[in-house]
């Protein structure tokens, strides 16, 4: 900081700088991958996700090492995804940078008295009722969750995966739920995935400008993500009030 | 701002990208370990998003960002000096004694000064708050962060003058 205009109007002495020349005193560029991160968490913290496990009497159990077999009972009561609007996903791989996005299946659990049970697509949730995630994947990589009501769409939760299955996870480690609120309404919930972390504003607004329909539709959703290169699937889920 | 209380997501990105820069050299002028300032300007943007409906109409957006900015890197740094007077010499002395090498280098002026006027003085005389305001962002009287903003001036001077 060398310059003796800045430094006089700084100490009071001076009139005040040119236009951006106090910028470069005050400002710092963030570092890589800060501004994703940061934007991550508030949507996080947009979408009310909370931990799973919060408030369910089976919480202790968790603690005493029921994990396992909680992590038993998902599986068994989850159904793979029965509205597969990416049907033909084995076609699209061939297609550009889908080469390089894992595949991805999402599966969808209730939670009821405090144990995740099978969710089915006839059912209808309320409010306070309460959802799990567990993602099938091929590859190691990232997805992002996304939440779609309406001409709604919403970038919930993004976190990495290994091959296999992966309970989807808040930043704390905790098993992420949706909790339905009386101002939720019938929608998708959908799975991107892709080799590195993806700016969650930037992968919305993307889905906005290339789906045509509104209000968003479980069936297209996906054919237009894979259309921009990203692997897909999706679940509708229907809420009452 | 009004659209963000409302929910408006394109609206708190704006904001972020419009203020992002200068929240950054804030949190990372007073907390010397990147990591911890990184961590510490997240916290200050989910602070603004969870404290959204407290803003007032009217009110200078940057203003209650600073607040939010300052409280926050306040609260990281009180801890992270405690943490280091455990180990290390106090801040307060490593303050007084502190000189720069070089005395253009008014970034490591500032960094000598008490952290009260160092506050004030990022604050009223960097980021041109009025005194009203930097009292609002500190939590002190106008008249107190007039007074910081002054001595803070006083000492730089001496700093300065002293290095030449």
């Amino acid at each position: 900081m060398s310059d003796p205009q800045l430094l006089d109007y700084l100490l009071g002495e001076g009139p005040e700088p040119r236009p951006g020349q106090l910028a470069d005193f005050t400002e710092e560029a963030l570092p890589d991958g800060l501004e994703e991160r940061t934007l991550n968490r508030v949507a996080v913290e947009r979408t009310r996700l909370s931990p799973a496990v919060q408030q369910h009497t089976w919480r202790r159990a968790w603690a005493v090492g029921l994990a396992i077999a909680a992590s038993f009972v998902i599986a068994l009561t989850i159904p793979e995804s029965s509205e597969t609007p990416q049907g033909n996903l084995e076609n699209m791989t061939a297609k550009g940078l889908v080469q390089s996005a894992p595949m991805v299946h999402l599966k969808l659990a209730r939670m009821e008295s405090g144990e995740a049970v099978r969710h089915r697509s006839d059912r209808a949730y309320r409010a306070g009722e309460s959802l799990l995630f567990r993602v099938q994947s091929n590859s190691s990589g990232w997805i992002t969750l996304l939440n779609a009501q309406g001409d709604r769409l919403s970038a919930v939760l993004q976190t990495q995966v290994e091959v296999g299955d992966n309970d989807l996870v808040l930043p704390n480690g905790e098993i992420a739920q949706w909790q339905f609120d009386s101002t939720d309404q019938s929608g998708f919930f959908a799975v991107i995935s892709s080799e590195s972390p993806l700016p969650s504003e930037t992968l919305v607004q993307q889905l906005r400008a290339a789906a045509d329909e509104r209000p968003f539709q479980v069936r297209s959703f996906c054919l237009t993500a894979q259309a921009l290169g990203w692997q897909c699937d999706a679940i509708e889920v229907m809420v009452t009030q | 701002m009004l659209q963000v209380q409302q929910g408006d997501e394109q609206a708190y990105s704006e904001l972020f990208a419009r203020h992002k820069r200068s929240v950054f050299g804030y949190t990372s002028r007073f907390i010397r370990d990147e990591a911890r300032a990184q961590e510490v300007f997240q916290d200050t943007w989910l602070k603004v998003h969870r404290s959204r409906h407290t803003y007032r109409q009217g009110a200078r957006f940057k203003t209650w960002l600073f607040t939010i900015a300052a409280n926050t890197t306040r609260d990281a740094y009180r801890s992270s000096q405690r943490r280091i007077q455990t180990v290390d010499s106090p801040v307060e002395a490593r303050s007084a004694h502190h000189r720069p090498s070089d005395h253009a280098d008014l970034h490591t002026a500032i960094e000598g000064l008490p952290d009260s006027l160092r506050e004030a003085f990022y604050m009223g005389a960097v980021q041109g708050f009025d005194h009203n305001e930097v009292a609002e962002a500190l939590g002190i009287s106008p008249a107190n962060a007039r007074a910081r903003i002054s001595r803070a001036r006083a000492q730089l001077r001496e700093i300065l003058k002293g290095d030449a």
